[in-house]
């Protein structure tokens, strides 16, 4: 806890020492670029330790990465965007040969790209007008993730049926954004007037995903929810 | 906001450049090409064309380069083109100063039997030169055709004092009867349906254009050639599909090279492609119920609810 309050300590007093206001260039946009740890809960609809997720993949978490891209529709007193986000992520294991059920040498893959549209509201109120450098955030929205999986290099057919789709659910996102302004101001004054950047955030975001179609849990279902936490860096130009 | 918007288009139109700029630049402002391509600087042929011409084109960019006296062209059997055509070598005309203005590229018809490596001749050292005769088998000869012309460089054609030979950039003409070499198949794994083979590149396979699979044993017909999918062919990998589960596969590699000359079947290894179970049909086995595909039914609806409603706010 002491490390934290010093770090919040150091943040606040070099936002004091920020200084003087100055003529900025409009801001709009946010764009960040993340990356999180994530574990579909397809396993949660299957009987404990039957879940076909582990079975394959084993526990270990996929890396998934996303680039958001927000636009602000209102900035009185904190700001209100729209945003579309897109990611990638993917996990090999290996497939197992179906006469012996053993493992074979062949790989088998899961992709996933998580498109989300998203309602966003940041409280940067004070960080912009009192270069107090916290910024909490949330956000709400959509989510539509096609699919696939492969076995081999070939996506994998079972019964006929084509291991590949688009799932959809929502999603909501509880987020601190770290103002990283107020540790060089000159430098953030240079990146603003050179490129425009009005400001960078270093953040960390909870996301609570509900991606099955919007139906209940139910047993079977290829459940491609999650609880997660994604890092990243945020520039608002 | 806009500026940032100019740096993203220009680092993308950067990147898009620097990714097609890997072949297109040439800084030599004279270049020997095939007719149809300025990146092809390199024709390889068998006994097909030994009776005929083969024409190649040539180009002067102006803005690359000022030249400052006639174009000589020439054929030469040597290990590189010279400054100046050598008396060894077969004449193919030129090209005015005062011309190139007007006609900046044109073809040159090259008689490919009168190319100097194809024409018994006594050297200008007195030697004589034993030609390789065109149309015959096992047989590797490589022409160049070249071409220089007075440059300025930097300072322009003012004086003659700093004026040098500029040599094009030139072009191969390669007779290739030779047959690659066997390959060496260093790797052979097999899954559901299909198996991987890997094997050593050698010289003969860097200009091969196809790889071929010949497929033995109980699960294939015998001895019958097939194309398989190059994975990588720079790195040496085939990609055999279509194969039967549970039955051997007796896999032998061969190049065919870039004149068409076929090489020798690569000693045979066995494969057997089995049936595997991935994460899809795992998932169904254990009693999974998602049958794929965009089944979302009426799911959709909120998600096009808002897209409506964002869309009516936003026209107002």
């Amino acid at each position: 806890m002491k490390p934290l309050v010093c770090v919040l300590g150091m943040l606040t007093a070099a936002a004091a020492n920020a200084g003087v206001t100055y003529g900025e260039s409009p801001r709009n946009f946010m764009l960040e670029v993340k990356l999180g740890p994530y574990i579909p809960l397809i396993d949660r609809s299957f009987p404990v330790d039957q879940g076909p997720f582990k079975s394959t993949f084993g526990g270990s978490p996929l890396i998934l990465g996303e680039v958001e891209l927000d636009f602000q529709v209102f900035q009185k007193f904190g700001s209100v965007a729209i945003g579309l986000s897109g990611g990638y992520t993917e996990k090999f294991g290996k497939a197992q040969d179906a006469a012996s059920g053993e493992v074979s040498t062949a790989s088998t893959g899961l992709r996933l790209v998580p498109i989300k549209l998203l309602a966003i509201y940041r409280f940067d109120y004070y960080a912009i007008h009192n270069r107090i450098p916290l910024v909490p955030y949330l956000k709400a929205g959509f989510v539509g993730m096609p699919w696939w999986v492969t076995n081999g290099d070939a996506i994998e057919i079972s019964d006929g049926d084509r291991g590949a789709g688009v799932k959809f659910g929502a999603v909501g996102v509880l987020g601190l954004s770290v103002l990283l302004d107020v540790l060089d101001d000159r430098l953030s004054r240079d990146f603003d007037n050179s490129m425009g950047v009005n400001h960078s955030y270093l953040f960390a975001e909870f996301a609570l995903q509900e991606v099955n179609n919007f139906k209940p849990v139910t047993t079977g279902q290829l459940d491609f929810s999650s609880q997660h936490f994604m890092f990243g860096l945020g520039f608002e130009f | 906001m806009v500026r940032p918007i100019l740096l993203f288009a220009a680092l993308l139109a950067g990147a898009a450049f620097a990714q097609t700029s890997t072949t297109t630049v040439n800084t030599n402002p004279l270049i020997i090409r095939t007719q149809t391509s300025d990146l092809v600087d390199t024709q390889v042929f068998g006994p097909e064309l030994c009776g005929t011409s083969y024409s190649v084109r040539w180009k002067y960019q102006a803005s690359l380069g000022q030249l400052c006296g006639d174009i000589t062209f020439w054929a030469t059997d040597a290990s590189s083109c010279g400054a100046e055509q050598g008396p060894d070598d077969l004449a193919l005309g030129t090209a005015t100063l005062l011309s190139l203005s007007a006609i900046p590229s044109a073809n040159i018809p090259v008689k490919i039997a009168e190319l100097p490596g194809f024409v018994n001749r006594t050297l200008s050292d007195g030697g004589v030169a034993a030609a390789v005769e065109c149309g015959a088998a096992d047989k590797y000869k490589v022409h160049r055709v070249c071409a220089s012309a007075l440059s300025g460089g930097l300072t322009g054609c003012l004086y003659q004092t700093n004026q040098t030979k500029l040599k094009a950039s030139e072009f191969k003409l390669i007779y290739d009867t030779q047959p690659p070499t066997a390959p060496v198949v260093t790797n052979a794994a097999a899954t559901n349906g299909e198996a991987t083979i890997s094997f050593e590149l050698n010289s003969d396979a860097t200009n091969a254009q196809t790889v071929t699979v010949a497929l033995g044993g109980d699960g294939g017909v015998d001895g019958a050639p097939i194309t398989g999918e190059a994975l990588t062919a720079s790195t040496g990998a085939i990609r055999v599909t279509g194969l039967s589960n549970n039955a051997d596969y007796s896999i032998q590699v061969r190049f065919i090279d870039g004149a068409g000359n076929v090489g020798p079947l690569s000693d045979a290894v066995v494969v057997t492609p089995i049936k595997t179970i991935g994460f899809w049909g795992d998932y169904r086995a254990r009693g999974g119920t998602d049958e794929g595909g965009c089944s979302v039914g009426w799911g959709l609806m909120p998600a096009l609810a808002a897209l409506w409603f964002m869309k009516r706010r936003m026209s107002r």
